[in-house]
């Protein structure tokens, strides 16, 4: 049985308006903007950006892990998607201030594409960390304040494209909005 | 009208953007791992649309993928709005996504389709080009297979290709590719960039706008994203060049309708059996000629 207190409220309630087609096109477009401008705080404009961003990519027989039991079985019956280990799945959920304990799917040279999205919450996009974003979809550099996210996801997510294009692609989400950090990033720790 | 295109007008029942949820989704999956892997061709399984492959379908899809009620919609073939396919695909779009609008001003949409061209009007950060692709993959001309151009790809490993453009260059004296010039991508995966003027190539470099390639018959879609490097293949002895516009006396010819002689041309015969300059991108061009008489509202370039 899955702790009740350990879920994020809403996922069972809420969410069904995730489906809806045009709810969908617009999240859609969100997660657009985000991974083609890199670092940027984008709002959602819909509740639970986690689930939001599940209902929008997630569906039948995808592969998806769930190491923290963040997801109620509910949810995932309407996703409709396959749990796996963190290793097989194509998309990940995890917590942010937890130091990650897998090594996801990277693709291989030949279908990069197969390298994992992990869907990462965390606390907010202000005060903490600040890191230094550089690559595709930023004009020069930007800067990212990250609160909640152990400095081993930054330092994984580094390793993981040293043989790029193989990669892994990540998504940040807190509040009402979600920050895309694709495996194309160079990103490195700002000290004030 | 075109005899390919059928779509049943009396049939309401559609999905919104005309391919059913599953489809979007692959497809929107497919979009942003090309966003991820900057130049890499994403395969996707694409769908029977009620046109022939061919007519932009690759394309079409991508474009059916992202629009929304909000959206407003431009589509081009070789620079014009006007052109059967052009109008086809935006009827078709229209149809589908319930309250989209269209446009044949650049600058007021937000979503654009294209044949052939990139708009002459840079774009800016609220926009996104949907390129049609008939041949995805720039390393064809030098190897037939595809699963040893997959391996090439991914090391970026492009010496055999570059060895070709030199052969060109030594025969030819000169890089002989007009359109479809391969172009180095986030200085890893080399391009097709579709069948586009040289001309247009340096549009995709840095550009503030994502660009989305779409390629049905081969299944593959890929993506330029904003502010990205896009390096044309040269040498240092033979730098790229894009299409030369000037006439006998070294002058840069300039359109015969608007003036303008900072735009691509068109070469158009006339009966006489001269010919004629003209800009392909017939928005800039109306543009431009509304510039010259002061009716035209709003600030554009
Ligand atoms: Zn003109």
């Amino acid at each position: 049985m899955i702790s009740q207190s350990r879920m994020p409220p809403g996922q069972d309630d809420q969410p069904l308006q995730a489906w809806h087609p045009l709810t969908q096109q617009q999240l859609f477009r969100g997660l657009l903007h985000s991974f083609s401008y890199p670092g940027r705080v984008v709002r959602v404009g819909q509740p639970q950006p986690l689930f939001s961003a599940l209902a929008t990519l997630v569906d039948q027989g995808l592969p998806l892990a769930d190491p923290g039991r963040l997801l109620s079985k509910l949810f995932l019956r309407r996703l409709g998607c396959q749990v796996t280990p963190p290793e097989e799945a194509a998309f990940i959920v995890c917590e942010g201030h937890k130091a990650p304990d897998f090594t996801p799917r990277l693709g291989s040279l030949e279908s990069p594409e197969t390298g994992a999205t992990l869907l990462v919450s965390v606390n907010a996009f202000t005060g903490g960390k600040r890191y230094r974003l550089r690559g595709p979809g930023i004009a020069d550099t930007t800067l990212l304040e990250i609160d909640g996210l152990d400095d081993a996801w930054i330092k994984a997510h580094q390793r993981w494209r040293s043989h790029y294009p193989m990669g892994a692609d990540m998504l940040l989400v807190s509040g009402d909005s979600w920050v895309a950090l694709p495996r194309t990033l160079t990103i490195m720790e700002e000290i004030r | 009208m075109n005899s390919s295109y059928e779509l049943p007008l009396d049939e309401a029942d559609y999905n919104f953007g005309f391919l059913d949820e599953y489809a979007k989704r692959e497809i929107r999956r497919a979009i942003l791992k090309s966003i991820c892997i900057p130049g890499y061709q994403t395969p996707y399984a694409s769908r029977e649309m009620p046109m022939g492959r061919g007519f932009g379908t690759g394309g079409l899809q991508l474009t059916l993928s992202l629009a929304g009620p909000d959206d407003v919609l431009k589509v081009i073939d070789q620079g014009s709005d006007d052109s059967v396919n052009a109008v086809n695909l935006r009827q078709f779009v229209s149809l589908t996504c319930p309250g989209l609008t269209t446009t044949t001003h650049t600058s007021d949409a937000t979503i654009i389709q294209s044949r052939h061209r990139i708009p002459e009007q840079p774009l800016n950060e609220s926009q996104v080009l949907v390129l049609q692709v008939p041949y995805p993959d720039a390393l064809v001309v030098v190897e037939p297979s595809e699963a040893r151009r997959k391996a090439m790809h991914g090391e970026g490993d492009y010496s055999r290709l570059l060895t070709k453009l030199y052969e060109d260059i030594v025969k030819f004296r000169e890089i002989t590719i007009s359109h479809r010039y391969p172009t180095r991508i986030n200085g890893h995966y080399v391009i097709d960039p579709s069948p586009i003027p040289r001309y247009d190539v340096p549009q995709l470099n840095q550009s503030p706008a994502l660009t989305l390639f779409g390629a049905g018959r081969e299944k593959k879609i890929y993506a330029v994203p904003p502010y990205t490097n896009a390096t044309p293949l040269a040498f240092d002895d033979v730098p790229f060049r894009t299409e030369d516009f000037h006439d006998d006396r070294g002058e840069r010819i300039a359109c015969a309708r608007c003036g303008s002689t900072r735009s691509f041309l068109d070469e158009l015969p006339l009966a006489d059996g001269s010919k004629r300059w003209q800009c392909s991108d017939t928005d800039y061009c109306d543009q431009q000629l509304q510039l010259k008489s002061g009716t035209l509202t709003g600030a554009r370039q």
